[in-house]
């Protein structure tokens, strides 16, 4: 026997003694305990050593295909349980969790709970239903429906359990639902054929068949494909959605999906889209329920029409990959929707005659190019859990349009107006943001960096701008100077577009309360200067559209000049962030405003020997700038000196006198500055006295 | 009681000459008033033009080979008062204004007094620099105009645009002038950010719907909240509105359909401003502004108390349409409406009445930001004025920073304090405190006031 599974990388077999045909057989979900069904009312476990554990790297083909069978070694001894209520038939048998097992009898639930050390099974609970027909169960839902009660089969019971602590089954209200009205015997047929080994007697009846259980958006839903026929040979075909909820209300019908075509079909559920796959027209039909546009409300269900048609399954081809192929090679030529096929939900595919097994994915770009409303199209990507490449692609092809119309290509949308692409834009970035505050799960997240990586295409443009200059030289040598000043007026434009495009991210980040990361302001600074903008940069600021933050600051500084001087901009922004206040000093002292550092740091900094340091040797510095314009006598230095000299002698007697031996390094650092002092004020002073 | 009554105010302070000049076309002897491009009142005699021209010629001329950093631009007589300013290369605009007069009784006789302190040039060289700017705006350079159509064509353009601004405007403007007039400065409207970002998002994508629309300016009331322009462009135009188009808008009722406004300067002062509800091509002006000088097309669009200039491209004709007009009016109207009452709110918060003593000039040479509480028709102390001006004058030395506390008898205490580029002048009203008192209070006001900037000391 050879085991491969979806969570484990690794192929297991093994072999079993051949005890009689094995009608059901059933790892459990730590692969340690295998259970078999051979007969109808017992199953005997066969506990397994633990499996080396793989890591788990994300599912590729390559690997998939490259890995070998590792062959475990089952324990040898078997042990089994029986059915409980004796005269009952034992359907089937389900693993809630490791150790946890329910039967399904055609009169009860039994619930046990194994330990696999004394190999004993321990019996939790039983229900005891009356005439179980079928039983569909999903570990990944905690779900287990039992169809019991009337023979149309049509009466439905949930069960729900906790997959690990809560040992028992919780029973769901049951609930009925509705049959297809046939009409005449003869469409039966037709219907029979569509539902495989049917006969015409279980027409009428709900069979396991017809029923899938799956996930859509965090909900559990029951699926019924059911064939209807309003007229003879003709038909369609209906899945029918109903909720199962947990808060002990019946299971309600929420969603019907519709096909125009009979025949038989399969379903699959792949990122919360439901394919139904259509045998005879060999294709694919893809729906979504939450998308609005192909729904429609009729106050009860809601209806829903194909999101997508006619599309193929394409292995090699762009469409659908198919992946993890048990056989290495792999014929050449697959047949689609071969009658071979057996369809698992959510993903699973096996070709039962080339024993074969694919997982469904779904290739999203391919959206791209067939849905044209961009606005629907944005808002089924923002539903698929990978949605989030195929997005990026989707905002940079939009952007491209306007920042490079010559890229576009045939297939395309071409000359939209660049108000257009800010529209859309400015839609698509709400829909983005919304679902990135919202946090669901299975849904893409865009943080900012992802934006960005969408947003920096625009920093092309302001580096074309920066050697603007010299390509239009060349240019007007070839070409007629008209064009350069078309090319011009078409670089202004498409730089207005990408502060627009930019500026309306923020508005939007901030209507959704994201706080904006630095490098998106950078983005928007560096594109206003580029465009000469710097009024308008200032009024940005102004309006604190530009959060303050230190970095900002320190960009707004680099960017100072004569003309332009943004350095009071970063020292407001620098004071309002309360914890700058050492850099505001630097900025001042760089410009040589010595008097105006002193009365900051009286008031906002610890007056320190370093500090004291700085500040004299910036006034020295300032002083010779001075000198060479002025008759300037040192009379920064002596301001500065003269103010530490005071607050020392004031500060040393008080406290410094306790801690004296730290204090003579510090105050070696101003020793300096003190014999400098002396040279040119004491002297002079001390002349005073003489001449008088 | 008569002797109360030693001094009387004969006559204010008024314009007495204006007029612009290129000592280039002169070029021989004998041609001297061939100089002359605009002389007000134009009924002087040609002699006493031509003499006053080359006074002032030969002062720029000789003050020129100081070589000083800032040039000479006034001249003190005592009668008159002679402000001119180079505006285009070897074209000079000047004005001379008469200096108030006090006579004072003495033995029986009246002995006159010229108050040459009463004209600040401080206060009134902007006054002379804003009014060629005005002709610019609507007429663009002096020098292009000779070029195109000659001086003769320069003379007629001068003539009839500086007749009616001085008739009309700038005796007003001098009648009136106050600090707040004379920092030619831009007030702003602080909104909070997402109102902001949402005004932002309506206006440029206006702005890429109509490839030809190159900027947008947004005005609520008389108060700038958007710019696209440069700064100096933004001033001149928010000061043109001032001018021209708010003292007619803040009459109007307040209606919600949008109308047109186009501004007529050769009409009188009450049939300025032409309002249209009409979408036709005559909506339409011209104004001058970017360096160089470039013609654009402007629509101004006044819906309830939003003003909004639309600056076209000159050169591209299909804006020229009624369709295109209507339809950014429908635009802005839909979108604009929801926003109004939260705006007056911000006004309001603008202007918050805390502390009824205190009053303040705050001016920004960054950005031109200017506000002020100060209502200079209501100040009791007219000499409060003087002083401040005087400040005003005295604060352009500091370098960077410095403070000023003044108090003469009966007036309120006047703190002028000067950071880096901006100016802030302070009127405490507390006239028993001490300068310990008001050293404090004025602490107090730039923690309160003013805590978002740096001020440096």
């Amino acid at each position: 026997v050879t085991v491969k599974g979806q969570r484990h990388e690794q192929a297991y077999s093994f072999r079993l003694e051949d005890k009689g045909a094995i009608q059901s057989i059933k790892f459990n979900p730590d692969l340690s305990v295998l259970a078999i069904k051979r007969n109808s009312n017992s199953v005997e476990f066969l506990n397994f050593p633990s499996i080396p554990s793989v890591p788990t790297s994300p599912r590729s083909p390559s690997s998939s295909m490259a890995t070998t069978a590792t062959i475990l070694q089952p324990d040898t001894i078997e042990y089994s349980q029986l059915s409980k209520t004796k005269a009952s038939k034992l359907y089937d048998f389900n693993w809630l969790s490791d150790k946890e097992i329910v039967f399904v009898t055609d009169l009860s639930l039994e619930h046990y709970i194994l330990s696999a050390k004394q190999r004993t099974l321990r019996q939790l609970k039983t229900h005891e239903l009356s005439n179980i027909h079928w039983q569909l169960f999903s570990r990944e839902m905690n779900l287990l429906l039992i169809s019991a009660g009337t023979p149309s089969g049509n009466s439905l019971i949930p069960f729900s359990f906790h997959k690990t602590q809560q040992q028992q089954l919780v029973k769901l209200p049951k609930f009925e639902v509705d049959l297809p009205q046939v009409t005449n015997l003869r469409s039966n047929s037709t219907a029979s054929s569509a539902t495989n080994q049917s006969t015409s007697k279980r027409c009428n009846e709900l069979t396991e068949r017809d029923c899938m259980l799956a996930n859509i958006y965090g909900k559990s839903y029951l699926f019924i494909v059911r064939q209807l026929f309003r007229v003879a040979g003709q038909g369609s075909i209906e899945v029918v959605l109903y909720q199962i909820e947990d808060d002990h209300k019946p299971a309600q019908k929420r969603h019907i999906l519709r096909l125009n075509l009979h025949g038989r079909c399969a379903l699959n559920v792949v990122d919360n889209l439901i394919l139904i796959h259509h045998q005879p027209t060999t294709s694919c039909y893809i729906y979504d329920i939450e998308d609005k546009s192909t729904s429609q409300y009729d106050g009860f269900q809601t209806l829903h029409e194909p999101l997508l048609s006619q599309l193929l399954i394409q292995p090699v081809n762009v469409n659908w990959q198919l992946l993890s192929s048990t056989m290495s090679t792999a014929p050449a030529t697959i047949e689609l929707y071969s009658s071979n096929w057996i369809v698992f939900l959510p993903n699973v595919i096996i070709d039962v005659k080339m024993g074969c097994l694919w997982y469904l994915l779904t290739n999203l770009d391919y959206l791209l190019d067939n849905i044209p409303d961009r606005l629907l199209l944005i808002d089924i990507l923002l539903r698929r859990t990978s949605g989030k490449a195929s997005i990026l692609t989707l905002l940079r092809t939009l952007l491209t349009n306007v920042t490079a119309p010559v890229q576009i290509d045939s297939n395309n949308v071409s000359n939209i107006s660049s108000s257009h692409v800010l529209d859309l834009w400015i839609e698509m970035i709400d829909h983005i943001n919304r679902v990135f505050i919202e946090n669901s799960p299975n849904r893409p997240l865009l943080d900012q960096s992802d934006i960005f990586s969408v947003l920096s295409l625009f920093s092309t443009i302001a580096s074309i701008s920066a050697t603007g200059s010299s390509t239009k030289y060349h240019r007007s040598l070839s070409i007629t100077s008209n064009d350069t000043t078309l090319d011009e007026h078409d670089q202004n434009h498409s730089l207005k577009f990408a502060i627009s495009v930019v500026i309306e991210y923020i508005r939007s980040l901030n209507d959704y309360n994201i706080s904006v990361q630095y490098f998106i302001y950078e983005l928007l600074v560096n594109l206003l200067v580029r465009n000469n903008q710097f009024f308008q940069l200032q009024q940005l600021i102004q309006y604190q559209v530009l959060t303050d933050s230190l970095q900002l600051a320190c960009l707004l500084l680099s960017l100072s000049n004569t003309q332009q001087p943004t350095t009071q901009l970063a020292l407001d922004m620098l004071k309002r962030l309360t914890n700058a206040n050492e850099e505001i000093v630097e900025i001042l002292l760089g410009h040589n405003f010595i008097i105006e550092a002193l009365h900051f740091c009286i008031d906002h900094l610890p007056i320190t020997r370093t500090l004291a340091r700085k500040l004299l040797e910036a006034a020295i510095k300032s002083d010779e700038l001075l000198s060479s314009t002025t008759s300037n006598q040192k009379i920064l230095f002596y301001t500065v000196y003269t103010f530490f000299e005071e607050y020392f002698q004031r500060t040393t007697t008080i406290s410094a006198l306790a801690q004296s031996t730290s204090n003579n390094e510090q105050k070696d650092e101003l020793e300096m500055f003190k014999s400098l002092f002396n040279l040119h004020f004491r002297n002079q002073e001390s002349d005073v006295p003489n001449i008088q | 009681m008569a002797s109360t009554i030693t001094e009387r105010i004969s006559s204010n302070l008024y314009l007495v000459e204006y007029f612009v000049f290129c000592p280039l076309l002169c070029e021989k002897e004998g041609q001297e008033g061939r100089k002359i491009l605009y002389y007000y009142p134009a009924d002087t005699d040609i002699d006493r033009q031509i003499r006053t021209v080359g006074y002032c010629e030969g002062l720029v001329k000789f003050t020129e080979t100081f070589g000083f950093e800032d040039p000479c631009e006034s001249v003190h007589f005592q009668k008159t008062r002679l402000l001119f300013h180079k505006v285009e290369q070897d074209i000079c605009i000047a004005m001379s204004l008469h200096v108030p007069v006090i006579e004072r009784k003495r033995d029986d006789k009246y002995i006159v007094e010229y108050y040459d302190d009463n004209i600040n040039d401080r206060i009134m060289l902007p006054l002379l620099k804003i009014s060629y700017r005005y002709f610019t705006l609507q007429h663009g350079a002096m020098s292009s105009s000779i070029r195109h159509g000659g001086v003769e064509e320069l003379r007629n353009i001068l003539k009839q645009h500086f007749d009616k601004f001085i008739q009309h405007h700038l005796h007003a403007m001098i009648r009136d002038v106050t600090l707040d007039t004379s920092y030619l400065g831009v007030q702003f409207l602080p909104v909070e950010k997402k109102l902001y970002l949402k005004l932002q998002s309506i206006l440029r994508r206006l702005e890429l719907r109509f490839s030809s629309l190159k900027e947008t300016l947004f005005l609520y009331k008389d108060q700038l909240i958007w710019s696209g322009l440069t700064q100096d462009d933004t001033s001149l135009v928010y000061l043109f509105f001032r001018l021209y188009y708010w003292p007619h808008l803040k009459q109007l009722q307040t209606s919600s359909t949008p109308q047109f406004l186009t501004v007529d300067t050769s009409a009188n002062p009450a049939d300025e401003l032409i309002i249209s509800s009409q979408a036709t091509s005559e909506i339409y002006q011209a104004f001058f502004l970017g360096n160089p000088l470039t013609p654009y097309r402007i629509l101004v669009i006044n819906i309830n108390l939003i003003t909004i200039f639309c600056f076209f491209h000159n050169n591209d004709e299909l804006t020229n349409d009624e369709t295109t007009n209507t339809e950014i009016v429908g635009t802005l109207k839909k979108e604009l409406d929801t926003m109004i009452p939260t705006f007056e709110e911000y006004l309001r918060k603008k202007y918050p009445v805390t502390d009824n003593t205190v009053r303040t000039v705050y001016y920004n040479k960054m950005n031109m930001a200017h506000s002020s509480t100060v209502d200079w028709t209501k100040e009791p102390i007219s000499s409060m004025s003087g002083i401040m001006n005087t400040l005003a004058e005295d604060m352009q030395w500091f370098h960077p920073s410095g403070e000023i506390m003044v108090k003469r008898e009966n007036d309120p205490w006047i703190i002028a304090k000067r950071s880096d580029m901006r100016e802030l002048l302070i009127a405490v009203n507390q006239r028993n405190a001490n300068l310990k008192e008001i050293s404090d209070k004025v602490k107090q006001i730039f923690t309160t006031q003013f805590s978002n900037i740096l001020l440096l000391e």
